[in-house]
């Protein structure tokens, strides 16, 4: 099972300058903790320290926000998760 | 007087005469100073019906109490007028260092009346104010406008705010320049500058803002300084500056491509923060007073496109590239630094440059309608050449320069072509699938037209403890992280609004407000705000104060004929649609309930006009008595 997670550049820092990768897991926070396996120093750019999504991020699964309990939503193999920040303005 | 200077300027130039005032008590404490003493002006001192490029029409330049002093990006001013685009609000917003000189001097605001018989500016230094001849600077582009005065005045120091041969010649899509590359300027203000014969104003100021609690303000200033720096979000815009929307809203669908129909750019990598500091910027630049210093100094080396300048942003690039079908980054440099010398609006000019190319994309405009200019998608050379014609008004020029509504009344069935809200162009973004609604509502009801900075786009209540107290903390988070519903929408831009229009009557930065990326929030900004100026406020209390100065420019629309029908978006906006790449629009029945939302909120009735009591509760009993007379 191959899931696709795109960062968004704000976390590239955290992960080697890696944006795109493939990852396993069931859930959405499965894959993430995939990727925080390989880039421990990604944790702090994706988790509170509760565990919780950091506020700003936004998570859209296959195109569309996974929101809300983005972390326990099911993916499947194929899927695309994107991270994306939460922003506006010009 | 703490904070404030306390003092302002009555300049009549149609008979040359300068009047010192003090600041009133009620300006200071209910409108703070920047855009809410300016608008508070204009509602109160402008005739009904007059011509915006006539002498009737006011002009005034505001700073805050916190300009001059250390709180964090303080390095802004405002300049006002009525509307030479719609007849409402014309307002505009910039940084630089002007602002701390004008308070060095000992100045809050300006206000100009009538019209000089020819050309002037208004020399200040310090507490000597005089009106000059500006014959050696008119018809001068603004480089030479600032060397020539430096000269003139022998003050190397000068701190200068002018005009370009485009507001000499009253083009409304003109922007007022401070520092050269710092522009503001929605509506026509500069047109409007030009339309008094006022070039310029250069100010010299060797006073200080006095601080009430000055122990205190810059522990406080430390702290905020401290957060600003510890956030990952401001550690990326200082490398990257506004420059890192261009990829994010490409992925996100809403990077506005080719005159707003599409939301991907197949050039945007060309176009990115990393593409540009690669090959053109040379170093870090940053407004007085800012931790955060997001812009660059930057060359371009081909002679072809050569310039050396300063500045370039998100709000230069779109216009003058996705907007344009171009991605040629030294094109689009060397654009922008025509528009900064000539005075040009890269927003106004670009979106009306983008709506003509639609025109011709479709057949509306042809070689012999543009004396000659191939206006396809993408013809960066074409456009070089258009621009200097805008501003001068010779030959197909003069058509653009009065901004793509007025543009569409000379070409038969453009109107098609249009992407307007109250004869503003919609400016920044498209609204595609990754965006949220609140960011049309924001296009749809902001007080100068559409408007990508008085709330809903740039989202400054994201992470706010008060949209949370509103909608609930699941309420609050979804309202933001599910953009394409409505819910909460309403709640989400009001609070926007009043966060707006109080930072830009502080005249503080909207890139360090907001607290989702660890911006100041509302109650940061009131400790730092009753430090410096010892007029105790909550956060609460500021954005009362926010919400009144909203509603004054909601009555000066209102004024203007204004209503619930113009609070609307362009119609290919106004449709959802599903496309390959996702979903586009909103459903106009959503949008509707979206809007009926927002004025409940806001205490408006059905038509958006402001209920008695809520102007009652705003501390404005003679407005709710008496204003529609106004209108
Ligand atoms: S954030 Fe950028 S635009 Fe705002 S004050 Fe700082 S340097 Fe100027």
């Amino acid at each position: 099972m191959s899931i696709k997670l795109i960062l968004d550049p704000i976390l590239d820092h955290l992960t080697g300058n890696t944006r795109e990768m493939e990852v396993e897991g069931a859930t959405i926070g499965e894959c993430l903790n995939a990727a925080v396996s390989r880039f421990p120093s990604a944790r702090p750019g994706f988790f509170q320290p509760g565990g919780e999504l950091i506020d700003y991020l936004n998570v859209l699964l296959n195109g569309k926000s996974a929101f809300p309990d983005e972390l326990n939503k099911k993916v499947k193999d194929g899927d695309e998760i994107r991270i994306v920040l939460i922003v506006g303005g010009g | 007087m703490n904070g404030w200077a306390g003092q302002i300027l009555r300049v009549y130039l149609t008979e040359g005469k300068i009047v010192k005032e003090p600041l009133s008590e009620e300006m200071r404490l209910k409108y703070i100073g920047g855009r809410g003493a300016n608008s508070k002006v204009l509602f109160d001192e402008l005739k009904p019906g007059i011509d915006a490029l006539g002498p009737e029409n006011i002009f005034c330049v505001g700073v805050g109490p916190l300009n001059g002093t250390a709180f964090p990006a303080s390095s802004r001013w405002t300049v006002s007028s009525k509307s030479a685009v719609n007849e409402g609000l014309s307002d505009g917003n910039g940084g630089g260092d002007f602002s701390t000189e004008l308070k060095f001097a000992g100045y809050d605001q300006m206000i100009f009346y009538g019209r000089s018989p020819k050309p002037v500016y208004l020399y200040i230094n310090d507490k000597h104010v005089e009106l000059r001849d500006a014959s050696k600077v008119w018809g001068k582009g603004t480089h030479q406008t600032n060397a020539l005065l430096a000269q003139e005045l022998r003050e190397p120091e000068l701190r200068v705010m002018c005009i370009g041969q485009a507001g000499e010649n009253q083009v409304r899509v003109s922007k007022i320049m401070t520092n050269i590359t710092r522009a503001g300027g929605k509506g026509g203000v500069s047109a409007v500058m030009g339309s008094k014969n006022l070039k310029a104003i250069a100010v010299r100021g060797t006073g200080s803002v006095k601080i009430a609690k000055p122990k205190e303000f810059h522990q406080a200033v430390k702290k905020a300084y401290g957060k600003i720096m510890a956030s990952p979000f401001y550690n990326m815009f200082r490398q990257e500056g506004s420059l890192f929307l261009i990829k994010r809203y490409h992925e996100l669908g809403s990077l506005p491509t080719r005159n707003l129909q599409a939301g991907y750019f197949e050039g945007w990598e060309k176009l990115t923060s990393e593409a540009f500091e690669k090959q053109f910027a040379v170093k870090h630049k940053g407004c007085s007073a800012c931790p955060i210093s997001c812009a660059h100094y930057f060359q371009v080396k081909d002679p072809k496109y050569g310039v050396y300048s300063e500045s370039n942003e998100y709000g230069t690039t779109y216009p003058l590239g996705p907007k344009l079908g171009i991605d040629n980054l030294p094109a689009i440099l060397h654009m922008q630094g025509i528009c900064d010398d000539l005075g040009l609006d890269t927003h106004a000019c670009g979106n009306t440059v983008a709506f003509a190319m639609e025109c011709w994309q479709r057949g509306l405009l042809t070689l012999k309608d543009t004396d000659g200019l191939d206006l396809s998608w993408g013809n960066a050379d074409a456009i070089i050449k258009l621009l200097p014609r805008i501003a001068y008004r010779q030959g197909f020029g003069d058509v653009l320069a009065d901004g793509s509504e007025k543009s569409a009344q000379k070409i038969p069935g453009s109107q098609i072509c249009l992407k307007t809200v109250k004869g503003v162009e919609v400016s920044a973004l498209f609204l595609g699938k990754g965006m949220n609604f609140v960011q049309g509502l924001g296009y749809a009801t902001a007080t100068r037209g559409a408007d990508h900075l008085r709330g809903g786009v740039q989202m400054y209540a994201t992470g706010s403890r008060r949209l949370k107290e509103t909608l609930g903390v699941e309420g609050a988070a979804a309202t933001i992280k599910n953009p394409r519903s409505i819910e909460g929408k309403g709640v989400f831009l009001g609070l926007d609004q009043k966060i707006s229009a109080l930072f830009n009557s502080l005249n503080i930065c909207a890139w360090a407000v907001g607290g989702l990326f660890g911006g100041l929030e509302p109650d940061e900004i009131a400790e730092l705000y009753s430090l410096a100026t010892g007029e105790n406020s909550s956060g609460d209390d500021l954005l009362t104060t926010g919400e009144r100065i909203y509603n004054i420019e909601k009555m000066i629309q209102l004024r203007a004929g204004f209503r619930r029908k113009d609070d609307t978006l362009p119609p290919n906006f106004l449709k959802m649609e599903e496309t390959p790449r996702g979903p586009t629009g909103i459903d106009k029945t959503e949008f509707d309930n979206m809007l009926s939302q927002y004025y409940e909120y806001m205490g408006w009735d059905y038509d958006g006009i402001p209920k008695a009591e809520t102007l009652v509760r705003l501390g404005l009993p003679d407005y709710a008595a008496g204003y529609r007379k106004h209108a």
